[in-house]
């Protein structure tokens, strides 16, 4: 793994959002409304925010553009993508784990 | 008297106070028809008070998604040259805490103020050897001076927008740390 695609963790909660949703194809849009939609609205991403954060991880290759309709591009997230997400959720397991066991630890 | 054109200067790193300022002009029920000369004429037509939200941009390169992911999101542009855009959505006059934007994170806000300083400094250090081009053209010293105050103050002015939107991003910068930590 190279300076850049570790720059990426720990992930910011709008780089994961939008590397769980590129499991499947998407395009821009469909994105926003989808982590809209998962967060029950707690997390909005902006156009501005979305047009940048999917030039920088093209860019970075953890997501390619795989058609284009009408101007919108759409995208999945390549096999390292899927890597970084990977280790992006141990880490939030972890945290999880952790938390539930001293919280466990906690109430006997 | 229904329509205005109103003239106004302002500089890149003053964005949020140009938007504050046309969102105050439609709340009066000055209607935003069209926007010239650099972002800095903008023509009003009376009507009916709106509650907009109005966003500056600033992207150095962009491609058909870009606009398209804009009004796919609720977005109409305004405005789009010399990399910049103004772009407009309406919403919920009872709703303020509602008000629409394009970055909702901070690390979005500070990379396009990032990109805004880029200008600034390559503008003002690309206007180094025309600097001595002139100079050297010039055999008055008294006009090479000028010449030279002149540049300076020019460079002066942009490192103070460099510095403000540096500013703006350690408050941004703080305050993400500590809602993080």
């Amino acid at each position: 793994m190279n300076e850049i695609t570790r720059s990426y963790l720990p992930m910011t909660e709008t780089a994961f959002y939008i590397l769980l949703t590129l499991q499947k194809v998407h395009y821009g849009y469909g994105i926003m409304q989808d982590v809209e939609k998962l967060t029950d609205g707690r997390i909005k991403l902006g156009a501005g925010t979305i047009y940048g954060s999917l030039s920088r991880m093209e860019k970075d290759q953890l997501i390619e553009v795989v058609g284009e309709e009408n101007r919108r591009k759409s995208y999945t997230a390549t096999k390292l993508g899927r890597e970084l997400l990977q280790q992006e959720i141990a880490r939030i397991s972890e945290l999880y784990h952790n938390a539930m066991q001293m919280e466990g630890n906690d109430n006997e | 008297m229904n329509n205005k054109k109103v003239f106004r200067w302002w500089w890149s790193w003053e964005s949020e106070k140009m938007e504050k300022w046309i969102e105050a002009q439609e709340l009066q029920g000055w209607h935003l028809v069209k926007v010239k000369s650099n972002l800095m004429r903008f023509q009003f037509v009376k009507g009916s008070p709106h509650t907009m939200r109005y966003v500056f941009d600033y992207q150095h390169e962009v491609d058909a998604d870009y606009q398209q992911l804009y009004e796919d999101a609720g977005w109409e542009q305004m405005y789009a040259k010399n990399n910049w855009y103004l772009w407009r959505t309406s919403y919920p006059a009872d709703q303020p805490e509602q008000r629409p934007e394009i970055y909702y994170d901070v690390e979005s806000i500070i990379q396009r103020n990032n990109r805004i300083k880029k200008t600034l400094i390559t503008v003002g250090l690309v206007l180094v050897p025309i600097l001595i081009m002139n100079m050297l053209l010039q055999s008055m010293w008294q006009i090479r001076m000028s010449i030279l105050v002149v540049y300076l103050l020019i460079f002066a002015l942009f490192l103070y927008g460099a510095n403000r939107l540096q500013a703006q991003n350690r408050r941004l910068q703080g305050k993400s740390n500590s809602l993080n930590n």
